[in-house]
C-alpha cells in the first residue's frame, strides 16, 4: 500500500480501543504501515558498508580513499544513528483534559508513546517529562526494551489538572539533559509565556533538536458553539456567560493570531513545529514527523 | 396624555415578557468547560461592551414593542391648546382669509411665515368639521379663482394647497369686503371671517369691525407671527442723477435703507450694475430709522443699464434688494454752422462755443461736434445730428429750413444766436415755426464813445433746468458782469410755448426757449463770440453752453425708468406689426404672446410677480427680432411691506383673544407610536440578524 493509499487511524477510532497499549500497538503497525510503503531509505549517520558504484548512485558518497587505494569506485552505506537521547514532553495541565470521546492529553499520551516506542526500535533513548505547574512526572532516557513499559505506565497514571509551566519543565530538562538531544514538546501551549519559546530557543541554541507538536481540539481551532453558553476554565477557576455567535470572528481572530505567533516564532528559532488537530489521525502525524526527519538526517551524513 | 381604550393598558405589563425570557434563558445556559478561555475571555473583554449593550438594546427594543403595541392598543392622544380660534363643530358659514402678501414672506427659524398661514388654514378646515360652509380667499386677489361657500372640505383643502406666498403689497379691505359679500349670501346664521397672517399694521386701512360688524359677521385675527420681535431692515427706494464727479457719464445712484426694528442696526449696502458688485459702503442705522447710502459710478458706455442695490438678507430677503434701469446718455452730437468764419481763429464766430463744448465738464456726457458753414448746409444730414447751432447765420435755405423744422418736431435741438449777418426777415420767414418770437432787429445799446452803458444780465428764471445748477442771484454764475454792447430785439408777439431764461437789465429777454413737437429751441439775443458782448470771457459762460447743448440734446441723460410694482399689472402698449412679444423676466421667467394672442389688442397686461428686470422683445413682420430697451423694466416690492409692526385695529391676536377662546386640539398619538413601533420591530429585526 503506498502512502496515499494507506487509511488512516482516525481518532475516533483510536478513542474506543481500551488502553494505552493497545492503541500504541494500533497506531505503531499503521505507521509501519506507512512507513514500509515510503520510499525513503536509509536514515542513519554511521558507515556501515562498502558497495560497488551503479550509475544513479549519490556521487556524494563516493569513497574516494578506496578509489585512491584500490582503484575501484565503492560508495558508503550508513547505519541508523544510535544512543540518541531523546526527552519527550507532555502537558497535562487542565487544558489537555479538554475534548471528546478523547481528550487532549490521550491523545498527546498515544502520541507520545508511539515517538517513543520508534526511538527505542532504532536504538535511540526515549525519556518521559510530564508537565503542568510543575513537572509531574520524569521517566530518563534509556534504550532498554523493558524501558517502553516504564514510559506506558507514567503515560497510563497522568491526569490533566492545574495550569502549566512549561519554562519550569524546561529549566528542569536543561538540568538533567545530555548534550546534541531530540527535544519533543507535545502541549497546547495555552498560558505559555515568552519564557518557555524562550527557553525552547536557547535548546535550540545549544544545539538540541526541538519538536514541538501543537495539539489543538478541532472546537478550539473552530468555535463550533452557538447557544448562550457559560465558559469555565479547566485550569482555574474563571468563567464568562458568553453568546458564542457574537464572539466568534473575534475568538477565531484571536486563536489565529496565536497560532501565527508561535509557528512564527517556533520557525524563527530553527524549531520543528507541528499543529495538530486531536481529530486527526495519529499514524498520520507520525508519519509526517518521520518523514520529514529521515530527509534530515540523511542531509546531516 | 389620554387614553381611548384605557383598559388596554393592563396590556403594557407584558413589556417584562422578554425580560423575564432573558432572565430565565441566562440561567438555563449550558455550562462548558473549555481550554481556551482565555480566548474567548480576549474576544468578550473587547466585544464584551457592545455585546452586552447590544443585548440590552435588543432587550429594550423587546420590551418597548411588547409594551407599545399594549399602549397603542389603549388609543393615546394628547390635547393641545390651539393657537386658532375656538370653532366648533356646528353648523357655520366661514370665509378664511390667507394673508399672501410680502410681508407673510418673512422667515421665521428659517421656514417661511405664509407656510404656516396654509398649516393653519387647513387645521382650521379640519376643525369646522363637515357642517360648516367654506371658502377660501388670498388677501392679494380677493376675488381670484378660489371657490365660493362649500361644504366639501376636499375642495377647500385643494384650493388652500394651491395657494402661494405672493410678493405683492395689498391692504385686507378688499379681502374683508369680498368676504362680506360672499357671507351675505350665507344661509346659516352663523357666519364669521378668519384672517391668518401676520397682522402687520400695513395691511389695515380700515377697522374689520367696521367692515365685517355691521352684517353681524363675527371677524378672527389670527398672529401666526406671534412674537413680538419685528425687526426688519429693507432698501426701500432707489434714484439715480447725473453726477458732478469727475468721470464720464458719472452718476449718483442714491439708495434709502430703513431699519423696521427696535434696535439699531449696521447694513453693508451693495452696488451692482449690469449683475455685478461694483460698489459697498455701510449704514449705521438707529431704531425705526431710514438714511441714504450714495454711490458715484461712472459708466462705461451709454445706453440702458440695470442697476441694483441690496443689503444682507435678513428675515424678509425679498425686500432687501431694490432694483433700477436707468438709460445714461451717450455722446451728444452737434452741428454747429458757423455763419463768419474767420482764418484768425479767434476772431471766428465760434472760437469760443467750440471751445467750451469741447472742455471736458464735470460727469455728463461727452460732445462731439462738427463745425460747417452755411454753404456746406446742403450736404448736411439733420439727423444725425442731436443739437444744431446757427451762430450768426444769415438765413437758411427754405429747403433746408423745412428739414430743420422736421428735425426739431423728432426731438432735436436747435440753438439760435445772432450776430450782424443775420437776416431777421428771412429768419421770420422761413424758420418762424421754431423761433420763439419773431426777430425784430439789432440794437445797439451802448454806442463806441457815447459813453453810454452795456446791457448787463438782469435776471434769470432760476427755476429753469438750464440755469439752476450754477446760477445765483447775487454772482448769477459769474454771468451778471458780462457786457452787451448790442442784442437783438424780438417781437411781442410771442409765442404761447415761449419761455424766457434770461433778462437783460433792461427787462428784454436775452434767452429765450420754446418747444416744437418732440423738440427745445433756444434762442440767445446776441453773439456767442465777443464781437457784441464780453461774455464768451466770464466764468459762467462754459457752463451756461454745456448745459444749452446738453439741455437740447433729445437724449436722456441719466433717466430712471419708472418702477412697476410687484404683484400689479405693467400696460405695455404694443407698436405696429408685431408678430411675437417676448418677456424675459427674472429667475429665467419666459413668456410669449404669439400674433394671435395680440391680435387686435392695443396693449397687453402683463403680471409682475416678482422683483427683478423684465425684458421686452418684439418680432417684426419682417420676422426681425428687436429688443426693446426703453420698454424693458424693473419691478420693485412695495416698501409698505417691509413694516412689520402689528395692527392695532384688529383684535387681540392668535386664538381669538377677547373675540373667543382657544381652541383645544385633539392630537392622535397612536398613529406615531405605530411608526415607532414599526421601526423598533425593523431595529430588531437588524440586531438580531447582525447578532
Amino acid at each position: 500500500m503506498g502512502i496515499e493509499g494507506h487509511r488512516h487511524l482516525d481518532a475516533e477510532t483510536l478513542a474506543k480501543l481500551a488502553g494505552l497499549q493497545l492503541r500504541l500497538q494500533t497506531v505503531v503497525e499503521g505507521t509501519l504501515a506507512g512507513v514500509h510503503s515510503s520510499p525513503h531509505h536509509g536514515s542513519s549517520i554511521e558507515f556501515a558498508e562498502h558497495k560497488e558504484y551503479a550509475p544513479g548512485d549519490d556521487l556524494r558518497h563516493l569513497d574516494w580513499k578506496a578509489l585512491g587505494r584500490l582503484d575501484r569506485h565503492y560508495v558508503k552505506r550508513f547505519e541508523d544513528e544510535t544512543d540518541l537521547r531523546a526527552y519527550l514532553l507532555l502537558d497535562c495541565s487542565g487544558s489537555m483534559g479538554y475534548g471528546e470521546p478523547m481528550t487532549k492529553l490521550e491523545y498527546g499520551s498515544v502520541l507520545i508513546a508511539a515517538l517513543a516506542y520508534f526511538l527505542i526500535r532504532q536504538g535511540d533513548k526515549p525519556g518521559l517529562l510530564a508537565f503542568g505547574e510543575r513537572v509531574e512526572r520524569y521517566v530518563p532516557p534509556r534504550s532498554r526494551s523493558a524501558h517502553m513499559t516504564e514510559v506506558l505506565e507514567a503515560l497510563e497514571q497522568l491526569g490533566a489538572r492545574g495550569g502549566t509551566d512549561l519554562a519550569r519543565a524546561v529549566n528542569h530538562l536543561t538540568e538533567v539533559m545530555g548534550p546534541r538531544s531530540l527535544v519533543v514538546v507535545v502541549s497546547d501551549l495555552f498560558e505559555h509565556g515568552e519564557d518557555a519559546l524562550q527557553l525552547l530557543h536557547h535548546l535550540r541554541a545549544r544545539r538540541h533538536h526541538v519538536v514541538v507538536f501543537h495539539l489543538l481540539h478541532r472546537d478550539e481551532l473552530e468555535f463550533p458553539f452557538n447557544r448562550l453558553t457559560l465558559f469555565e476554565s479547566m485550569e482555574d477557576s474563571r468563567e464568562v456567560l458568553v453568546d458564542p455567535g457574537g464572539v466568534r470572528r473575534a475568538y477565531l481572530r484571536e486563536m489565529e493570531r496565536f497560532l501565527a505567533g508561535i509557528h512564527e516564532r517556533c520557525q524563527n528559532g530553527g524549531i520543528e513545529y507541528y499543529r495538530v488537530s486531536s481529530a486527526d489521525p495519529l499514524d498520520a502525524v507520525l508519519l509526517g514527523f518521520l518523514r520529514r526527519r529521515r530527509p534530515r538526517r540523511e542531509a546531516r551524513a | 396624555m389620554s387614553f381611548a381604550a384605557p383598559l388596554m393598558l393592563l396590556g403594557v405589563g407584558a413589556a417584562a415578557v422578554p425580560l423575564v425570557i432573558h432572565l430565565i434563558g441566562r440561567r438555563r445556559a449550558p455550562r462548558r468547560r473549555f481550554a481556551a478561555i482565555d480566548f474567548v475571555l480576549r474576544s468578550d473583554r473587547r466585544l464584551a461592551r457592545r455585546l452586552q449593550l447590544r443585548q440590552y438594546v435588543l432587550l429594550a427594543v423587546r420590551m418597548l414593542l411588547a409594551g407599545g403595541i399594549a399602549l397603542m392598543m389603549a388609543k393615546p392622544f394628547a390635547e393641545a391648546e390651539s393657537d386658532l380660534p375656538a370653532v366648533g363643530g356646528q353648523p357655520q358659514a366661514a370665509v378664511i382669509i390667507l394673508d399672501d402678501t410680502l410681508s407673510t414672506r418673512q422667515r421665521r427659524s428659517g421656514r417661511m411665515l405664509f407656510n404656516e398661514v396654509r398649516d393653519k388654514a387647513r387645521q382650521l378646515v379640519a376643525m369646522m368639521g363637515g357642517q360648516a360652509e367654506i371658502a377660501v380667499l388670498t388677501a392679494s386677489r380677493p376675488s381670484g379663482p378660489q371657490p365660493g361657500l362649500t361644504r366639501e372640505s376636499r375642495k377647500v383643502l385643494a384650493a388652500i394647497a394651491r395657494m402661494e406666498p405672493g410678493q405683492g403689497h395689498a391692504t385686507l379691505d378688499a379681502a374683508l369686503v369680498q368676504a362680506g359679500r360672499i357671507l351675505s349670501g350665507a344661509s346659516l346664521p352663523r357666519r364669521q371671517v378668519f384672517l391668518l397672517g401676520d397682522a402687520a399694521a400695513h395691511g389695515f386701512r380700515t377697522s374689520p369691525q367696521e367692515l365685517l360688524g355691521k352684517a353681524g359677521i363675527r371677524f378672527h385675527m389670527v398672529d401666526l407671527a406671534k412674537e413680538g420681535a419685528v425687526d426688519n431692515s429693507a432698501v426701500v427706494a432707489v434714484s439715480a442723477a447725473p453726477s458732478s464727479a469727475p468721470g464720464q457719464r458719472t452718476t449718483r445712484i442714491s439708495a434709502r435703507v430703513c431699519n423696521h426694528g427696535r434696535a439699531p442696526a449696521k447694513r453693508t449696502v451693495t452696488l451692482s450694475v449690469d449683475g455685478k458688485e461694483v460698489a459697498r459702503g455701510f449704514l449705521s442705522l438707529g431704531p425705526w430709522s431710514c438714511a441714504n447710502k450714495t454711490f458715484q459710478h461712472s459708466f462705461a458706455r451709454g445706453g440702458m443699464h440695470n442697476a441694483s442695490v441690496s443689503i444682507e438678507p435678513d428675515r424678509l430677503p425679498e425686500d432687501d434688494v431694490r432694483h433700477l434701469r436707468l438709460e445714461v446718455g451717450s455722446a451728444i452730437r452737434v452741428l454747429l454752422v458757423d455763419g463768419a468764419p474767420s482764418p484768425v481763429r479767434h476772431r471766428d464766430e465760434l472760437f469760443y462755443l467750440e471751445t467750451a463744448l469741447n472742455t471736458p465738464g464735470p460727469g455728463g456726457q461727452p460732445i462731439i461736434t462738427e463745425t460747417v458753414t452755411p454753404d456746406d448746409l446742403e450736404q448736411v444730414r439733420f439727423a444725425s445730428f442731436d443739437v444744431v447751432a446757427l451762430c450768426n447765420v444769415r438765413a437758411v435755405p427754405r429747403k433746408r429750413a423745412e428739414e430743420l423744422v422736421s428735425f426739431v418736431e423728432k426731438g432735436g435741438g436747435l440753438l439760435l444766436s445772432m450776430g450782424e449777418n443775420v437776416d431777421p426777415e428771412r429768419y421770420n420767414a422761413t424758420l418762424g415755426k421754431l423761433l420763439p418770437a419773431p426777430l425784430r432787429g439789432p440794437l445797439t445799446a451802448a454806442p463806441p464813445g457815447t459813453g453810454a452803458p452795456a446791457l448787463r444780465i438782469g435776471r434769470a428764471d432760476s427755476s429753469h433746468p438750464l440755469i439752476g445748477p450754477f446760477w445765483s442771484e447775487r454772482a448769477g454764475g459769474g454771468l451778471r458782469n458780462a457786457r452787451f454792447h448790442r442784442v437783438y430785439r424780438l417781437s411781442p408777439a410771442a409765442r404761447e410755448t415761449k419761455r424766457v431764461v434770461l433778462w437783460y437789465e433792461d427787462g428784454s429777454p436775452a434767452l429765450v426757449e420754446a418747444t416744437a413737437g418732440d423738440g427745445r429751441v433756444l434762442l440767445f439775443t446776441s453773439t456767442l463770440d465777443r464781437d457784441w458782448n464780453d461774455m464768451a470771457i466770464r466764468p459762467g459762460y462754459l457752463p451756461l453752453m454745456l448745459q444749452i447743448v446738453r439741455y437740447l440734446s433729445r437724449l436722456p441723460v441719466h433717466a430712471p425708468r419708472r418702477s412697476v410694482e410687484v404683484g400689479t399689472d405693467f400696460s405695455f402698449r404694443l407698436p405696429r406689426h408685431v408678430r411675437q412679444l417676448r418677456l424675459n423676466g427674472p429667475g429665467g421667467m419666459e413668456q410669449i404672446w404669439s400674433a394671435r394672442d395680440l391680435a387686435g389688442r392695443k396693449s397687453v397686461q402683463i403680471a409682475v410677480p416678482e422683483p427683478g428686470f423684465y425684458k421686452l422683445s418684439v418680432t417684426g413682420a419682417d420676422g426681425v427680432v428687436q429688443a426693446l430697451e426703453r420698454e424693458s423694466f424693473m419691478a420693485n416690492v412695495n416698501p409698505a411691506e417691509s413694516d412689520l409692526r402689528k395692527t392695532k385695529l384688529a383684535p387681540a391676536p392668535a386664538g381669538g383673544g377677547k373675540n373667543g377662546r382657544r381652541a383645544v386640539r385633539r392630537v392622535e398619538l397612536w398613529h406615531g407610536l405605530g411608526a415607532l413601533l414599526l421601526i423598533l420591530l425593523l431595529a430588531e429585526a437588524f440586531i438580531t440578524r447582525r447578532g
